[in-house]
C-alpha cells in the first residue's frame, strides 16, 4: 500500500515543474523553460519532460544538448512520432556533417527493432518465450499440431522482443555521448598540452571509448577521433 | 790506336765518375705567384727541385696544411745539358706545380716543404700569404691545362684586365616601393677576344622574388661605348626582382668565368695562349621604400602593380550540400605571385573553406603579367537562395604612387536538398509548404509516471523457467514413452508400488487374525515385488529356482538370503504351522518390508 502510494507521489512530483516549464515556453522564455523542465526532470526519467526539454534547448540553438533530450526521449517512448521528427531536424542543423546515409534494408532494419523500448521488449520477450515454452511443453506431451503452431508464433514473438533487447543493449554498450561545448579539439592524448588532431562542434553524436583523468577518448562513427574533456560532451545514458 | 781508346775511355771515365762520385746537391724552393690573396681564390704554388745528374725525380712532400687546400697539381721537368771546361754538365730542372687555395682570412702562413733525396732531407722558406675577404683583382690562372706545354703551364699571364674587361649589373631603378620589379641587366663588357665562358655561380638574389626574363645561352657581343672606349658588350641576363621588403636591398657581386684568347707572342709559340680570367661585378643597391601606411586601404592584399579583379561561381544551383566554387581572379602587371587571399565575409548558412591557389605569370617584354586564381569552396549548410556580397581587393599603384581598390559585382546561387530528410516535400495536393519548424511541445500533463531506464530484473528469471518448463516436458515424455513401449521399464516403475499395496493387503489380513492368508499375501508380495523389479516370472518358481535368479540377478548375497529366509517361514507357516518356531507375524513383516527396501 505505502509502495503504491510512493508511486503515486513520484508520478505527481514533477507536473508543476513541468507546466510551469511549458508556460514559459509558449511565452518564448526558452531558457526559463529549459531550467523548469529540468527541474521535473530531477524527479525520474519521463519522455514528454525529455522531449520537451530538448525543444527548449533547440529553440536556444543548443543542437548538442537538444540531440541529448530527444535521444533521451526515443529510449523511453521509441514510438512517438514528434521525438523522430525533431531528432533528425535537430540533426540537420549541426555543424558537422557526418556521412548518415545507410543503406535501406539497414535503415529499415533500425525501424523494426526500435518499435519497442528496451523495457517494453525485455517483458515481452520473458513472457512470450515463457508463454511459448509451455505450449512447447504441452506439445511434447500430447502431440496436438495446434500447439506447435501456436508455440512457433509465440516464440517468433519473444525473438523479436529478444532481438530488440540486444539491439538496445549494443547501443548502450557503446556509451553514446554527444558534443555540448560550441567547439572542442579533439586531441591526441589524454592531457593539456596534446597535439589538435580533430574539430568537433555542438550537436556531434560520437561514442566514449575510454575515459581517463579528466578526458575521455570519443570515435565518430567513420572511426577518427580523439581525446575531450568530460565537460565537453555529455553522455545520453 | 790505343791511346785513342785510351783516351776515350779516359772521356768516358771521366763522364761516368764525376757523376758516380759527387754528393749530389739539389736546390729546393717553393714559389708562390700571389702574396695577396681573397679567401677561396685560386693561386699557384710552385717548387722548384733542381739539381745535376738527378737521376730519378723526388718528390716533394707538402705539409700538412688546414688553412689551404690543394685543389690540382702537376710537374713538368726540363733538363740543361751544358759543357763547361771540358766538363758535361746535366742540370736537370723539375717543377712542381700546385694550385692553392685558401680557406680563411688573416696573415697565414704556408708553411716548409720537405724533399728527401740520396738521404738527405732538404726544406723550403715558408711562405707568407695575405688573405682577404674580397677577391683580389687580377687573373686567377686556371687548374692545368692539358692542351699546353709544360714549359707554359705556370707561366702568369700578362693580360691587363681592368679597363678592358668586365661585368657589370645594371638595374633600371635604384628607388623603388616594396613590390615593385626593378629590370636588372647583367652584361659582359671586353676588349678581347672570347672563347668560352661560364657563371663561376649562378647568381642569388637575397631579399628579392627573381623572375627570369632572359638567360644567355651563347654569347652575342655588339659593338658598344662605354666611358670614351669601344667595348664588345654581351647581355648575359635580365631579371625582373622584385623586393620583399623595405629599406637598403644590396645585389651582391656575380663573378663569371671567361676564357680570353692571346695571340700567338713569338714564332715558337704554336697555339696562343688561353687565359682562364674571373671577372666581377661590382654590388648593386636599391633603396627599396616602405608602402605608404596611410590610407591602406583594409582590403589590400599585397599586390604592387596595375590590376583588374574578377569573380565567378562554377555554377548557380547546387543540390544536396554538394560545394559551389567560387573563383576569384587578379590580373594585371607587377607582383601577381605576392598578392595574399582577399578576404570575403562570413556568410550566414555557407561555409567558405580555404581557397585553392593558382598563379600563372609570364614575361612579357620586360614586365611580368600574369593571373593569380583564388578558388573558394563554399557548402550551403542549409536550403535557400544566397547571394555571394561583393569581394573588395586594394593593390598599390607605384606608378600614381597611391592604393586602388577594386569590386566584383554580386553573385547569387541557391541550394536545394542541404538538409536531406526535413527537406519540406511539396504535398501532392498542391499546399504550398512555407518552411519548417520542430514539432510543438507536450501538453500539460496531470501525472508524469518516472520510466524506469533500465530493464527489469525477472525476465531473465522467465527465461530460466521456460527452459526448466520445456526440460520437463521432454523428460516426462520420454518416461511415458518408456512405459508404454518397455514392459520391464514399466514393472519397475511399479514395483514399489504394487510392493507396497501388497503389504498393506497382508496387513490387513493379519489384522483379521487371517494368519493363512497373511503368509499367502506375503509371499507373494516378495515374490512379486522380485519379479515386477527385474521382470522375471516368479509365479511359478521354486524356491531354488528363486535362488539361483536371485544369484544371476546379482542381488547381495545378505538379502538373498533374508528373502529366502521369509520365503521358507511363510511356507513353513502356511504348511506345517506345527514346525514354525518364534513365529512373530508382526516381526516377520517387518522383516519383509525392510528386506524389500535393500534390493
Amino acid at each position: 500500500m505505502l509502495a503504491h502510494l510512493l508511486v503515486l507521489l513520484l508520478a505527481v512530483a514533477p507536473v508543476p515543474a513541468f507546466n510551469r516549464g511549458n508556460q514559459l515556453y509558449a511565452s518564448k522564455d526558452y531558457a526559463g523553460a529549459a531550467k523548469s523542465y529540468e527541474e521535473a526532470r530531477a524527479c525520474g526519467a519521463n519522455a514528454a519532460v525529455e522531449y520537451n526539454l530538448g525543444n527548449a534547448w533547440f529553440k536556444q540553438g543548443r543542437m548538442g544538448r537538444a540531440i541529448l533530450s530527444y535521444r533521451r526521449a526515443r529510449f523511453l517512448a521509441p514510438r512517438d512520432a514528434d521525438v523522430a521528427s525533431n531528432l533528425a531536424f535537430a540533426r540537420q542543423y549541426r555543424v558537422d556533417k557526418l556521412p548518415t546515409i545507410p543503406s535501406p534494408l539497414a535503415r529499415a532494419m533500425d525501424q523494426i527493432f526500435h518499435l519497442l523500448s528496451l523495457r517494453e521488449a525485455a517483458i515481452l520477450g520473458a513472457v512470450a518465450g515463457f508463454l511459448a515454452a509451455l505450449l512447447a511443453a504441452a506439445w511434447i506431451v500430447r502431440r496436438w499440431t495446434a500447439l506447435a503452431i501456436a508455440a512457433t508464433v509465440i516464440a517468433l514473438v519473444a525473438l523479436f522482443g529478444f532481438v530488440t533487447q540486444q539491439v538496445w543493449n549494443a547501443e548502450l554498450d557503446e556509451h553514446p555521448a554527444v558534443v555540448i561545448a560550441t567547439e572542442v579539439n579533439a586531441l591526441s592524448g589524454p592531457s593539456e598540452d596534446a597535439k589538435e588532431i580533430l574539430q568537433l562542434h555542438d550537436g556531434t553524436e560520437v561514442r566514449i571509448r575510454e575515459a581517463r583523468g579528466d578526458f575521455d577518448l570519443v570515435q565518430l562513427p567513420g572511426g577518427t577521433g580523439g581525446w575531450v574533456k568530460k565537460s565537453e560532451i555529455e553522455r545520453i545514458y | 790506336m790505343s791511346a785513342r781508346v785510351c783516351s776515350a775511355l779516359a772521356l768516358v771515365t771521366a763522364l761516368v765518375l764525376p757523376a758516380a762520385a759527387s754528393a749530389a746537391e739539389i736546390e729546393f724552393s717553393a714559389v708562390v705567384d700571389q702574396t695577396l690573396v681573397g679567401v677561396g681564390q685560386q693561386f699557384q704554388l710552385t717548387l722548384t727541385v733542381q739539381g745535376e745528374d738527378m737521376l730519378t725525380a723526388p718528390q716533394p712532400q707538402l705539409p700538412a696544411t688546414p688553412d689551404f687546400a690543394i685543389l690540382g697539381s702537376s710537374s713538368s721537368q726540363s733538363t740543361n745539358i751544358s759543357i763547361m771546361n771540358g766538363q758535361m754538365k746535366r742540370q736537370a730542372t723539375v717543377n712542381f706545380v700546385y694550385q692553392v687555395a685558401a680557406k680563411r682570412v688573416g696573415k697565414l702562413i704556408l708553411p716548409a716543404c720537405k724533399l728527401t733525396y740520396q738521404g738527405k732531407d732538404y726544406e723550403t722558406q715558408p711562405i707568407e700569404i695575405t688573405v682577404t675577404k674580397e677577391p683580389q683583382g687580377g687573373a686567377a690562372p686556371a687548374p692545368s691545362q692539358p692542351g699546353l706545354p709544360p714549359d707554359l703551364q705556370g707561366q702568369r699571364s700578362q693580360i691587363p684586365i681592368a679597363g678592358n674587361l668586365y661585368l657589370a649589373a645594371t638595374p633600371s631603378r635604384r628607388t623603388v616601393y616594396v613590390g615593385e620589379p626593378v629590370t636588372l641587366e647583367v652584361s659582359l663588357g671586353t676588349r678581347f677576344q672570347l672563347s668560352n665562358g661560364g657563371w663561376a655561380e649562378l647568381p642569388a638574389y637575397d631579399g628579392f622574388w627573381a623572375e627570369k626574363i632572359f638567360e644567355a645561352d651563347k654569347f652575342a657581343f655588339e659593338r658598344r661605348t662605354v666611358d670614351g672606349q669601344v667595348y664588345a658588350v654581351s647581355t648575359l641576363a635580365k631579371v625582373a626582382l622584385f623586393p620583399l621588403a623595405a629599406g637598403e636591398a644590396k645585389i651582391k657581386p656575380m663573378t663569371f668565368n671567361v676564357v680570353v684568347e692571346q695571340s700567338p707572342r713569338s714564332v715558337f709559340d704554336m697555339f696562343g695562349a688561353a687565359q682562364n680570367v674571373q671577372v666581377q661585378s661590382k654590388p648593386v643597391s636599391i633603396t627599396v621604400l616602405a608602402l605608404p601606411e596611410k590610407g591602406r586601404p583594409r582590403e589590400f592584399t599585397g599586390g604592387v602593380g596595375q590590376f583588374t579583379l574578377a569573380a565567378s561561381l562554377d555554377r548557380v544551383s547546387t543540390t544536396n550540400g554538394e560545394p559551389v566554387n567560387l573563383a576569384v581572379r587578379m590580373s594585371g602587371t607587377g607582383n601577381i605571385r605576392m598578392i595574399d587571399k582577399p578576404g570575403i565575409e562570413p556568410i550566414e548558412g555557407l561555409k567558405i573553406l580555404d581557397p585553392e591557389v593558382q598563379d600563372d605569370a609570364h614575361v612579357t617584354g620586360d614586365e611580368v603579367k600574369g593571373t593569380k586564381t583564388f578558388r573558394f569552396p563554399i557548402i550551403p549548410q542549409s536550403d535557400g537562395k544566397f547571394v555571394i556580397p561583393a569581394i573588395t581587393v586594394a593593390y598599390f599603384d607605384p606608378a600614381a604612387k597611391e592604393y586602388r581598390t577594386l569590386h566584383t559585382a554580386p553573385l547569387d546561387f541557391s541550394a536545394t536538398g542541404s538538409a536531406a530528410a526535413a527537406a519540406p516535400a511539396v504535398e501532392t495536393s498542391g499546399l504550398k509548404v512555407l518552411g519548417s519548424d520542430i514539432a510543438y511541445i507536450k501538453p500539460d500533463a496531470t501525472v508524469l509516471a518516472a520510466t524506469p531506464m533500465s530493464a527489469p530484473w525477472w525476465p531473465g528469471l522467465l527465461y530460466v523457467f521456460s527452459l526448466a518448463t520445456v526440460g520437463s516436458a521432454f523428460a516426462y515424455r520420454r518416461h511415458s514413452d518408456r512405459l508404454a513401449s518397455d514392459r520391464g521399464y514399466a514393472r519397475k516403475s511399479r514395483s514399489s508400488q504394487l510392493a507396497r499395496q501388497r503389504l498393506k493387503q497382508a496387513r490387513k489380513l493379519l489384522g483379521k487374525s487371517d494368519e493363512k492368508g497373511f503368509y499367502a499375501a506375503l509371499t507373494q508380495a516378495v515374490m512379486g515385488y522380485i519379479g515386477d523389479r527385474f521382470n522375471i516370472e516368479t509365479q511359478a518358481m521354486t524356491r531354488d529356482q528363486l535362488r539361483s535368479e536371485m544369484d544371476r540377478l546379482q542381488i547381495s548375497p545378505e538379502a538373498a538370503r533374508d528373502v529366502l529366509e521369509i520365503v521358507d517361514q511363510c511356507e513353513i507357516a502356511r504348511f506345517s504351522p506345527a514346525m514354525l518356531k518364534d513365529g512373530d507375524p508382526r516381526r516377520l513383516f517387518e522383516r519383509t518390508r525392510e528386506t524389500l527396501g535393500r534390493i
